[in-house]
């Protein structure tokens, strides 16, 4: 049934006339233009390109953290800021540990291949959700033979399509451990959605921002340590500059991939390496 | 069509035909060359208001199918008269729109829409049906639905 704002009117979308979609479409193309003028995944650049963003004068604060963060990071890698950028970095950061640790590389296939029985286990759609891992799985594997190669594989994490089915696995998995752990997480979601609701809605749903139990379900779902760190102390969950998942005390703590979160985006940071810090 | 819709639509069109669900026609499913658009025959189910009435469904994928809803509709001579379909073929399903996610297929949704026809408790078009069908977009996609009733 289609109705206007007000449920007690039953009349129909006529109110939004062909010109005011007209204009939407167009608005929305132009946001969408501008996403895709920057590619899904940057090449590895400075941490100081991030200086350049902020005025001394008119984000003094920003300008400062990110002075501060150049100290400790030396390289960043831009996301796309497309909703998924959160998953994106979080996959790009995995693929580039596992391109240089075959043993990583071989234990996340099979990982993988559990989290495709525990999905099917768990009711998701049996032969759409295995298509999405058995894509994934694929990609993997090819690397582990060395059919694809490094340069390959960026380029396919460049291609929309290929990127996408990689991406669902991850949202998969991410909605696969809240749906695998409904009892502890329920509590967390809003206005008493059911918990498979929100997943569908906000997990599984392509170009959906992560919100904090995303990220917790993908950190939990791949086993990996993760440290964000933040731009503006005030959106950081414990009121710090970084947050380490799973929670872990800074002097033991050693992330597998760091990203940095800017209000509503996350992109992937490198360490300085010992030596070069000097 | 990208490689992978192709792809992912080949995988679809194999699986219905191995599955063959009751209440679609898959053997008279007709598909374009480029797989952009087929056309499925649905039947209703017996012991209700549709029992073997047989209607077409189209849906048309974009080159970024599953990761968007395909545009579904019915088309042909016989469109069903049912509360949320519109004389014009339109269907007001929130799977087909705000609530789509790429595990969803062609099979799920052909069955929402069975089911669906198979709860309907009377014979006619939503009550705005006639200002709808003057003023929507050819497009259903286009459509900002408002769904507030999931009894039929």
């Amino acid at each position: 049934m289609v109705q206007e704002s007000n449920e007690n009117l039953p009349t129909s979308t006529s109110a939004i006339t062909e010109d005011e979609i007209l204009l939407q479409d167009q608005q929305m193309k132009r946001i969408e233009d501008e996403q895709k003028a920057a590619p899904l995944v940057g090449d590895k650049s400075p941490f100081f390109t991030l200086i350049g963003y902020y005025d001394e004068v008119t984000s003094p604060a920003f300008f400062a953290k990110a002075n501060e963060l150049a100290e400790t990071y030396s390289d960043i890698r831009y996301i796309r800021g497309d909703g998924n950028c959160f998953y994106r970095a979080v996959l790009v950061g995995l693929v580039e540990i596992m391109l240089n640790d075959r043993e990583k590389l071989l234990k996340f296939i099979a990982s993988s291949k559990e989290w495709t029985d525990r999905l099917v286990k768990l009711g998701f759609p049996d032969w759409t959700c295995t298509d999405f891992c058995e894509y994934f799985i694929e990609f993997l594997q090819k690397i582990a033979d060395g059919k694809t190669k490094n340069e390959a594989v960026f380029e396919n994490m460049n291609d929309d399509n290929t990127a996408n089915y990689l991406l669902m696995f991850f949202r998969l998995i991410t909605s696969g451990y809240l749906k695998g752990n409904s009892t502890e997480y329920e509590p967390f979601i809003g206005e008493g959605m059911p918990l498979a609701q929100y997943c569908e809605s906000e997990i599984e749903a392509m170009w959906k921002e992560a919100d904090h139990l995303a990220i917790i379900a993908l950190v939990k779902a791949t086993n990996i340590h993760l440290r964000i760190e933040y731009m503006d102390r005030s959106v950081a969950p414990n009121g710090g500059w970084h947050h380490n998942l799973p929670d872990g005390d800074d002097a033991t703590f050693v992330p597998d991939i760091t990203l940095l979160y800017r209000p509503g985006h996350y992109d992937l940071i490198y360490k300085k390496s010992v030596d070069s810090s000097g | 069509m990208s490689d992978a819709a192709t792809r992912r639509l080949m995988k679809e069109l194999a699986q219905l035909k191995n599955e063959n669900p009751e209440g679609l026609l898959i053997d008279n499913a007709i598909t374009s060359s480029d797989l952009k658009q087929w056309k499925i025959g649905v039947v209703g189910a017996e012991g209700t208001l549709y029992a073997g009435e047989v209607f077409t469904l189209q849906f048309t994928f974009g080159p970024q199918y599953p990761f968007n809803s395909p545009e579904v509709m019915f088309v042909g001579d016989t469109i069903p008269a049912h509360p949320h379909i519109y004389s014009n073929g339109h269907i007001c399903l929130s799977i087909l729109s705000d609530d789509w996610t790429p595990a969803l297929s062609v099979q799920s949704v052909c069955l929402s829409i069975l089911s669906m026809l198979s709860s309907s408790k009377e014979k006619k078009h939503p009550m705005d049906d006639a200002i709808y069908v003057r003023t929507c977009n050819k497009n259903p996609s286009k459509t900002r639905w408002w769904f507030h009733d999931d009894s039929v």
